[in-house]
């Protein structure tokens, strides 16, 4: 059997062993593994694992992965995205609905502090959502707001998502940082017209809050500047410190970290059991995808050895596909990876094939991870897997809510984002411009 | 035993239980080593900018953290269930013929001990070289640290990935044999 071959079948080995739900890095290695078997023996299988086991993951980058996510979950228990909600919630009250509309303007600014939707998800779940069922909201409206915009979370930086694609594609974080502001702010206003549009067509929903509002403490301009301060300071301090060049992107978790420590210290609720749950949390959180990132290391050596990526990039040529053509499978198949599984995993299987192919096409590296990071995206609320929706459905108190429901309430929100994905496509400077100004 | 009192059953642990400690105190020295990884790079900015030079070895011992973590922490992440998969499949087969699902899981379950004790074999060696050849990373005069405790972190962290995945398996071998019951 030739290389490519042996290439082709470890590939639909490992997709075989994914879905069955074997864990994904262990399916990862074991395929690869297989594969070198075939093409040379297994003192070498052996040899890669241990190499990419011992030195793959060691590279002072790949500590973004586990101090982004600790900032995130820093910043979820440190009561901040209740905070932004309340004065979103002040300001936006009066517009027909205001709470859905208040819900995606905080999950934007709130954005701009997490690295993970999880976090975003989780925290507007507990806030936003009792609020908006309070006032009469539908519950598929209200859970399907907060599942949707929760994936503004990893678009507008600082995003995970980037970070990983970054490390990959061995492209500038920052550069990528940037490149996600412009679409990230196209899909909150996407998505604002979206509930404008579903609040005025279904008169079921009840968007005037016109129950008083007793049980919410009324907001003065001095409550709303102190509730708004912390998170436009901590925003400060991680973009502008990127941006003004006191510290690297990578750094920015830690600092970001920092900040957010020192923020529910003053705020007064963390307690030191709390902030122990955290950094567990962090390291398993932040273990489960730097493994990954080990095992996905393996793979890509793997197939590089096994000719797959060029053979691939010379069969699709070779088929005159044109560069859309090609953006098109290639979103399909992210799309159909994401119902089943995790965005991080789908970026590690599919990169090392795609990426030793774009450059046929001379597409610009930074515009074609925004791509990728909105197809991958949207595989956050597509059943049956889809971690943003799991995530609503894990913190909701109100247990009546099923998964099904969730899923239906995201479906206008998917359209918005595979509207801003075809955007971004048509129209590359949406993620480039603010890239080519800063630069 | 069937027939000892609860009190004497509550002093004997199970050797599950005790890896578990293991497993737990494990994960804390990750948690404290992100924490410190935090405080290092915070430690790192500040003097880079009030001094105007960097801190010599932050890049080799924050790459060396980063290793340490991942074989730290990943057995307590497996242990939790926060090891990634798609169970879109394997939950309707669990729930539609208990035997069947739980025994895919099992060999799942096995080959992920294997894939870890392969690992762990190959590794070992690299762990000897280090300790006898007294090898170290960074840059000699500036900042260098002995290598062997990263390769000593590999080895055993691989090796109790292993023994979780074995411990998973056979839970899951009792509940393929019971038909699904605990």
């Amino acid at each position: 059997m030739s290389g490519v071959e042996i290439g082709f079948i470890g590939i639909a080995l490992m997709l075989a062993a994914v879905c069955m739900g074997v864990h994904i890095g262990i399916a990862l290695i074991a395929t690869s593994m297989i594969c070198v078997t075939m093409l040379a023996n297994p003192t070498l299988a052996m040899r890669m694992a241990t190499a990419a086991a011992n030195d793959s993951i060691r590279d002072h980058l790949f500590s973004v992965v586990p101090l982004f996510v600790l900032m995130g979950i820093l910043v979820s228990v440190s009561n901040i995205g209740r905070d932004t909600f309340d004065v979103m919630q002040a300001l936006l009250k009066r517009l027909k609905g205001g709470l859905a509309i208040s819900t995606v303007g905080a999950n934007a600014i709130f954005a701009a502090i997490t690295g993970i939707s999880i976090a975003s998800a989780s925290v507007f779940t507990r806030v936003a959502v009792p609020e908006m069922i309070r006032h009469g909201y539908d519950k598929r409206l209200a859970v399907g707001v907060v599942a949707g915009s929760s994936v503004l979370g990893m678009l507008i930086p600082p995003s995970l998502l980037f970070i990983v694609f970054g490390v990959i594609a061995q492209e500038s974080v920052g550069r990528l940082f940037i490149a996600g502001i412009g679409p990230g702010l196209l899909l909150t206003a996407v998505f604002i017209v979206t509930i404008a549009i579903i609040v005025r067509l279904k008169p079921v929903i009840q968007p005037f809050s016109n129950l008083g509002d007793s049980a919410a403490p009324s907001e003065t301009i001095y409550s709303l500047i102190s509730k708004g301060l912390p998170i436009f300071a901590l925003i400060f301090l991680v973009l502008g410190g990127i941006y003004g060049g006191i510290f690297t992107p990578t750094e920015a978790g830690a600092v970001g970290s920092a900040g957010a420590l020192v923020i529910a210290l003053i705020k007064r609720n963390l307690s030191l059991k709390q902030f122990w749950q955290v950094l567990i949390e962090t390291g398993q959180v932040s273990v489960s995808i730097l493994f990954l990132i080990m095992a996905a290391s393996l793979y890509s050596r793997m197939l590089a050895f096994t000719g797959v990526p060029s053979q691939l990039g010379e069969f699709i040529t070779g088929q005159g596909l044109g560069p859309y053509g090609f953006l098109m499978i290639y979103i399909l198949i992210l799309l159909l990876l994401g119902a089943i599984i995790d965005s991080v995993s789908i970026m590690l299987i599919v990169l090392p094939i795609v990426l030793p192919m774009i450059g046929i096409y001379q597409f610009d590296l930074v515009w074609f991870g925004v791509i990728t990071v909105i197809a991958v995206e949207i595989g956050l609320l597509t059943p049956p897997f889809g971690i943003s929706v799991f995530t609503v459905k894990a913190s909701l108190e109100d247990k009546s809510i099923t998964l099904g429901d969730i899923f239906k309430g995201t479906i206008p929100f998917m359209f918005g984002m595979l509207f801003v994905l075809m955007a971004v496509v048509a129209f590359p400077q949406i993620a480039l411009y603010f890239v080519q100004a800063l630069s | 035993m069937n027939n000892s009192s609860p009190e004497s059953r509550r002093k004997i642990s199970t050797p599950n239980q005790i890896f578990g400690w293991v497993v737990d105190a494990m994960n804390a020295a990750g948690s404290l080593l992100i924490l410190l990884m935090a405080l290092i790079i915070c430690v790192d900015v500040a003097y880079r900018n009030i001094v105007g030079e960097a801190i010599p070895g932050v890049t080799e011992v924050l790459s060396f953290s980063v290793v340490m973590i991942v074989f730290l922490q990943a057995t307590s992440a497996l242990r939790s269930g926060k090891f990634v998969r798609a169970d879109m499949l394997i939950t309707p087969l669990i729930s539609w013929k208990p035997r069947i699902g739980y025994s895919l899981l099992m060999l799942f379950d096995l080959l992920g001990a294997v894939v870890m004790l392969i690992i762990c074999y190959g590794s070992l060696p690299l762990m000897m070289r280090a300790w006898s050849q007294d090898l170290f990373f960074g840059i000699p005069g500036v900042f260098t640290a002995p290598e062997w405790p990263i390769r000593v972190a590999v080895v055993t962290g691989s090796f109790m990935l292993a023994i979780q995945f074995l411990i998973d398996a056979c839970r899951e071998f009792k509940l393929a044999s019971s038909g699904g019951k605990e």
